[in-house]
């Protein structure tokens, strides 16, 4: 079984201060993909994991890092109009670039095209692939894969996988992957072949789509205003105040919505309100 | 300028999905300054959300099968902006329809305004520490609209019926084995979308008894800082922090934590942070979306109470059951 992971790196300057090369390294949701790809190693012997990305020649360090990981070879595609492109042309790049060869691909659930989260889509749809998302672990029994998919509420249900399909991995934690530096310095070695994409409709189209014209400050935190009970001492009743702070999504003003009831009341109001309460 | 644009929602047998019910909102925002007209595709039997919708459908099926009908419609439509929800399905929806249709793309858009006759499109940008303004250039356009991106539709607007369209039936390409609700104990903290966790302030075992109730009738599962487990409450495995686990829930509420940065740095990625503490002045009330100055004994209890209240009668009856740690 050959198992493609699609690779995506982010500058961290929080990097320039250690010891890393630079400041590049492999985002949390790739990651979160590496890891459940490299799980199926102790579990089928013989399976083959492979890397590809959309990037430049400097996210050469963090893609070699895989390959001290466990992947057994990585590749990027890569061409000056892709910097401009948007998802199809990305899409397009990783599915002519190799990814199309394997049986399976695994991918964050940010990978490779700014955090859109489209790029799955696309790229299952160039390669007529089914797409199960929320994958939290991968298993194998006598039949094959099994996936683990991540519910709402608690639930869990597993999943066969068929012989050709794409996998997103689920948001979690960024695991800890520190190959033993033996490997790390032998991967440093290595080259990582750079391809030119392959299909070049989409890429025509690129450029001029959607262009990022400036920045703005952030989005202010959504705050609640909990409203303090009416038996609460003046002090308290201050000091819970003092610390709610204004509520807002969008710029707007959002009022508790709470009903005169108590503290409880109006929080699980909130978290109806959000959607965390079916 | 009157413009058309299609809102793409998804929801179960009785409503909207909550990380989709924006896009409508948006949409029917959206139709209203453009003095134009909004469309809705409802995918799933859910009626499509309050609001003005010049037409409504509505279809079942798996995604591949649900592509081919929405290019149709978009096709068909001549809209300007075709705006998603935020669910996985939705999100593969728009990929798929990008190369179908050769169509840009704009993911986590919370606004959409016309400037200097350009459509600008806002999302977060650098980890949030910025928002970043895009034109876009060529009509129509994908625009998956994050989540707090506006209001859904007032309720007091009047309900539309929905056309059902008509979608080839196929098996689905992943067969389920089996299905499972765990309880709060079965669940690793570090793969719940919510999670319960409680601190010195929770006072002792019995308090994390409750929490662990809170956390079964979510569907989560439970976290303490580290003072909790050196006091014995709770085993080390379910320790949040820098010398425990990281975590990034949906949803995290903390109960009694006041908010050290050893134990911040295991929880700051949490989409939405309730904190409840005795102390306004607790560092924990900085990052928390909700913040509550209170007795985390005596506010917990009512809120499990309103949310037994609400809950149908089998829910509330598989969490009680599995609520043992």
């Amino acid at each position: 079984m050959n198992v493609t992971v699609l690779l995506r790196v982010i500058d961290d300057p929080e990097l320039a201060s250690g010891v890393s090369r630079g400041t590049l390294r492999l985002d949390d949701s790739t990651l979160v993909a590496l890891s459940l790809a490299l799980s199926l190693k102790p579990q089928m012997p013989g399976v083959q994991l492979f890397g590809i990305a959309a990037g430049p020649a400097s996210w050469d360090p963090p893609l070699q890092e895989t390959l001290a990981a466990g992947l057994a070879s990585v590749a990027r595609v890569w061409s000056s109009e892709l910097a401009e492109a948007d998802v199809p042309a990305a899409a397009a790049a990783l599915a002519t670039g190799g990814a199309g060869d394997s049986d399976a691909i695994i991918c964050g659930s940010a990978s490779s095209d700014h955090g859109s989260g489209t790029l799955p889509g696309a790229v299952a749809e160039l390669l007529g692939l089914p797409i199960l998302a929320d994958v939290a672990a991968l298993t194998v029994d006598h039949e094959g894969v099994v996936a683990q998919v991540r519910g709402e509420g608690g639930r869990r249900r597993s999943y066969r996988v068929p012989d050709r399909a794409m996998l997103v991995a689920a948001r979690l934690p960024a695991p800890s992957i520190f190959p033993p530096l033996a490997r790390r310095l032998a991967a440093r070695k290595v080259h990582v072949p750079e391809a030119v994409p392959a299909s070049t409709t989409l890429i025509v189209g690129g450029p001029g789509r959607v262009s990022i014209i400036d920045y703005g400050p952030p989005r202010p935190l959504t705050r609640h205003l909990i409203k303090p009970s009416a038996s609460a001492a003046p002090a308290d009743r201050l000091r819970l105040l003092m610390s709610g702070g204004m509520a807002g999504r969008s710029g707007q003003t959002l009022g508790s919505g709470g009903t005169g009831g108590g503290l409880g009341k109006q929080l699980a109001e909130v978290l109806v309100k959000e959607g965390f309460v079916g | 300028m009157a413009e058309r644009i299609l809102a793409v929602c998804e929801g179960d047998a009785r409503t909207i999905h909550h990380r989709a019910a924006a896009a409508a909102g948006l949409a029917q925002k959206f139709a209203i300054e453009s003095k134009g007209e909004a469309d809705i595709l409802v995918v799933g039997a859910a009626p499509p959300p309050p609001g003005h919708w010049a037409r409504a459908w509505r279809l079942e099926g798996t995604c591949g099968s649900a592509v081919d009908v929405t290019a149709r419609l978009i096709n068909e439509g001549g809209y300007a902006l075709v705006v998603l929800g935020d669910t996985p399905f939705l999100r593969e929806l728009a990929g798929r329809l990008s190369v179908r249709l050769d169509l840009p793309v704009v993911a986590s858009a919370f606004a959409l305004r016309r400037r200097d006759g350009a459509l600008v499109a806002s999302r977060p940008a650098m980890s949030g520490a910025r928002t970043a303004n895009l034109a876009i250039g060529r009509f129509p356009a994908l625009v998956v609209v994050n989540p707090d991106a506006a209001e859904a539709p007032s309720t007091s607007s009047r309900a539309t019926e929905a056309q059902p369209l008509t979608v080839p039936v196929v098996p689905p390409p992943f067969t389920l084995l089996r299905e499972e609700r765990l309880s709060p104990g079965e669940m690793e903290v570090t793969e719940a979308d919510v999670v319960v966790a409680g601190g010195r302030g929770v006072g002792g075992k019995e308090g994390f008894d409750r929490l662990t109730e809170l956390a079964a009738l979510l569907g989560g599962s439970v976290g303490a800082s580290r003072v909790a487990v050196d006091l014995g409450w709770v085993p080390y495995a379910r320790q949040v922090g820098l010398t425990g686990k990281s975590v990034s829930p949906r949803l995290y509420i903390a109960c009694g934590i006041s908010g050290a940065i050893h134990h911040t740095l295991g929880m700051r990625e949490s989409s939405f942070i309730v904190a409840i503490n005795s102390d306004a002045r607790a560092p924990i009330f900085k990052i928390a979306n909700v913040s509550i100055v209170g007795d985390v004994n005596e506010i917990v209890p009512e809120l499990i109470a309103d949310l037994e209240a609400r809950a149908p009668g089998a829910e509330r009856l598989a969490a009680v059951a599995g609520a043992g740690r």
